[in-house]
């Protein structure tokens, strides 16, 4: 399991990571999400004690990354966002090397390095350099590398960027199966879908802070049934929130203004399609132009949204 | 213990990938040696000498003592003479056979004696440029020194060459008065010459050193051997400074910053690092060895110290060139300022010309950088009777600069690991 108390991470006056809490459990697929620049990968380095934190404590299996860096470390498998591997080393060697340095040797690292090759599907490539391999087979060897020591953690910073399609189902039933197996899985994305694909729990992070967290269904109920509406365009000042009384008044109770700039708003209403006439006829009244409409169902983006204002990937 | 000797045999079989690499850093310096070498002449074989025709028309006494005296002592080492006629000479000299050709006209040993104005005709081969001029010079000295001895002894030559032509003959032989005049005149010549030539007025005193007790004599040694120790050190720089350069290529795989999450230091894996790039230069440096030792003769048992010597010279920079490099930002700048180190430190320090060669002050700055001190160590190795001749000073401070150069490289290394 990993327990984060109050981390915090700068780098002179700015702050990367301000002060977060979470607790990750063995047997679980513990996701972190958020935006490029949130601070995940700022996370995930001082769990991994590549990087000392500023205040705060990191435990991993009850061993604290700072005072206690071997049993904390030995018990953690990292699989980092780039690829981490020897490319003029046989496929094999990596693994053997990585075991090594995990404290694997003999027969129990040989045994190791042939069962981590089959399940990663890399056993009839074992004397292959990975200087010719497809992205999505070193992809694998570099989740292969991080698991041949059958760690109890394992951390996953990004693991699917730049990844083809099967290589990324393959990649999420091999963290399933690491999650079945008894492993606590800290899993970082900018994915939604991956994140609604995979996690049993989850921490929203945006600007170093922790925004969100809880189970899927916790969080799925906390945005509730309404959709989000993003309108864009140009709306004078004032407009949208005389727009959203108004629209209120006239029946569209729940209608909630999330967000409001010069050039887009967004609204957050039940039903909201069988309500666009009305919605565009208040605003066009208003002196709003709308040039352009979008409209989602409730889910972990349209979370973010209601929380941060702005969409995940933007 | 165990997570070194993966590590290293990890590195061994990556370098093992690259034989071209290591083709070159032996071939690059056993070209260079073999170039200079070419040039110095190698050790044995003939040496080059130089082809006089020589026309002479005269057949005079004085011509032929002046022929005679190219076939003398050092110069005649250097110098063939043939005797020719004039047209078939400058035939010779138009097919480029002969270094230089040499016309004594009629008449010249009568003008010799008799002090007149005479002129010699050398006509040198332009294909050739080194023995031409030194048969120019050999003739040049000779006709000054004739000069000289007209100048003390001309009225007795001018006597001799009357006797060679008859003109004291009597009946029953030459007039012993002449001849008697003759041996009274160069007697006078010469009593007149003692005091500047019994004892010769200046005298050159050569004090070579003399060896210390138990101290073997100095003994010559070819040049081209001179050139070796710089040759293998040069082979070993080069693979020094090319392997340190393999850390950036760690850190660009992303290998180095899983090492540094794992729980083994990160200055384990570069110990391994090291121990690998000593195995390495050791075979590289062994082969070298081999072909060095068997070109010049030695004896085959000198590899072990030499090589051994190499092999801690090698790895001593290794460490150095490393440092450097994990001090600076990238591998653009570690290459850059490890070869601006190298060149300088190669030239300075006797592998491209051997300290012995260089002027005196330079010698001496040579020697206090690293590679003149482990040059100037491999060269009393390979040049000294015995084996293990290095001082076991030599052997512990480099072992000890090595030690530093490891710890300072390899705190470096757990610094850029988390870049």
């Amino acid at each position: 399991m990993i327990e984060v108390e109050g981390l915090r991470k700068t780098y002179g006056d700015f702050v990367a990571v301000d002060g977060i809490d979470f607790r990750a459990n063995s047997g679980q697929i513990f996701g972190l999400l958020g935006p490029n620049g949130a601070g995940k990968s700022t996370t995930i380095s001082c769990i991994s004690g590549l990087l000392k934190p500023t205040a705060g404590h990191v435990r991993v299996l009850g061993h604290d990354v700072v005072s206690e860096p071997v049993p904390a470390r030995t018990a953690l498998g990292v699989v980092p966002q780039e690829l981490a591997l020897y490319e003029d080393l046989p496929a094999a060697d990596n693994l053997r090397f990585w075991g090594a340095a995990y404290g694997l040797s003999g027969q129990a690292l040989d045994e190791r390095v042939g069962h981590v090759l089959g399940y990663i599907g890399l056993g009839d490539r074992a004397r292959d350099l990975p200087s010719k391999f497809s992205g999505g087979m070193k992809r694998r060897l570099n989740f292969g590398c991080g698991i041949v020591h059958a760690p109890k953690v394992l951390l996953l910073d990004e693991p699917t960027v730049g990844v083809d399609p099967q290589s990324r189902e393959r990649l999420f039933e091999m963290v399933e199966e690491q999650r079945d197996a008894g492993a606590c899985v800290l899993y970082t994305t900018h994915y939604m879908e991956e994140a609604e694909r995979l996690c049993d729990e989850l921490a929203i992070i945006d600007h170093g802070k922790l925004i969100a967290g809880g189970s899927l269904d916790e969080l799925r109920r906390s945005v509730g049934e309404r959709d989000v509406l993003k309108l864009t365009g140009h709306f004078p000042e004032g407009a949208a929130a005389a727009a959203a009384s108004e629209l209120r008044a006239q029946g569209l109770a729940d209608l909630e203004l999330l967000h409001e700039e010069e050039d887009s708003i967004t609204l957050v209403l039940s039903g909201g399609s069988a309500h666009l006439p009305t919605i565009f006829s208040v605003l066009a009244g208003r002196g709003a132009v709308i040039s352009e409409t979008s409209l989602r169902q409730p889910s972990l983006e349209t979370l973010f949204i209601k929380l941060t204002g702005t969409e995940l990937r933007s | 213990m165990r997570f070194v000797l993966t590590s290293a045999k990890k590195d061994l079989k990556r370098w093992a990938r690259d034989p071209g690499a290591i083709a070159l850093w032996l071939l690059i310096p056993l070209m260079i040696g073999a170039l200079v070498t070419a040039l110095m002449g190698g050790d044995s074989g003939p040496r080059p000498s130089g082809l006089l025709l020589i026309a002479d028309e005269d057949q005079s006494t004085v011509s032929q003592i002046l022929t005679g005296a190219y076939g003398q002592d050092e110069i005649g080492e250097l110098i063939v003479t043939e005797q020719i006629t004039r047209d078939e000479g400058r035939a010779r000299i138009d097919a480029g056979e002969g270094s230089a050709l040499l016309i004594i006209p009629a008449g010249f040993g009568d003008a010799f004696l008799e002090d007149r104005p005479v002129t010699l005709t050398l006509i040198t081969n332009p294909a050739q440029t080194i023995l031409p001029a030194i048969i120019e010079e050999t003739t040049r000295a000779m006709l000054n020194a004739g000069f000289y001895i007209q100048r003390i002894f001309g009225e007795e030559l001018a006597t001799i060459n009357a006797l060679a032509a008859g003109e004291f003959d009597i009946e029953g032989g030459v007039d012993p008065a002449a001849t008697g005049a003759l041996a009274g005149g160069i007697t006078e010549r010469i009593n007149d010459l003692a005091p500047y030539l019994f004892p010769f007025a200046l005298d050159v005193e050569i004090v070579k050193p003399e060896p210390e007790e138990g101290e073997a004599p100095a003994k010559q040694v070819p040049l081209a051997l001179l050139f070796l120790p710089g040759i293998l050190m040069m082979s070993a720089f080069f693979a020094a400074q090319s392997l340190s350069g393999d850390i950036w290529q760690e850190q660009e795989q992303g290998a180095l910053r899983r090492l540094a999450v794992s729980p083994r230091p990160a200055i384990l894996a570069f110990a391994g690092k090291t121990a690998a790039a000593a195995v390495l230069l050791l075979a590289l440096v062994s082969v070298a060895l081999a072909i060095g030792l068997v070109y010049h003769g030695l004896p085959a048992a000198k590899i072990v110290p030499s090589a051994l010597w190499l092999a801690l010279s090698g790895s001593a920079l290794f460490l150095g060139f490393a440092a450097i490099q994990l001090a600076l930002p990238s591998r653009r700048a570690g290459t850059i300022v490890t070869n601006i180190i190298m060149f300088p430190l190669l030239m300075a320090g006797g592998s491209f010309f051997p300290l012995a060669t260089m002027p005196d002050w330079l010698a001496a700055v040579g020697r206090l950088s690293p590679n003149g001190f482990m040059v100037a160590q491999l060269t009393e190795e390979l040049v000294r009777d015995g084996l293990f001749v290095i001082p076991a000073a030599s052997w512990f401070g480099l072992t000890a600069a090595a030690g530093g150069l490891f710890l300072l490289a390899g705190w470096r290394l757990q610094r850029v690991a988390r870049r």
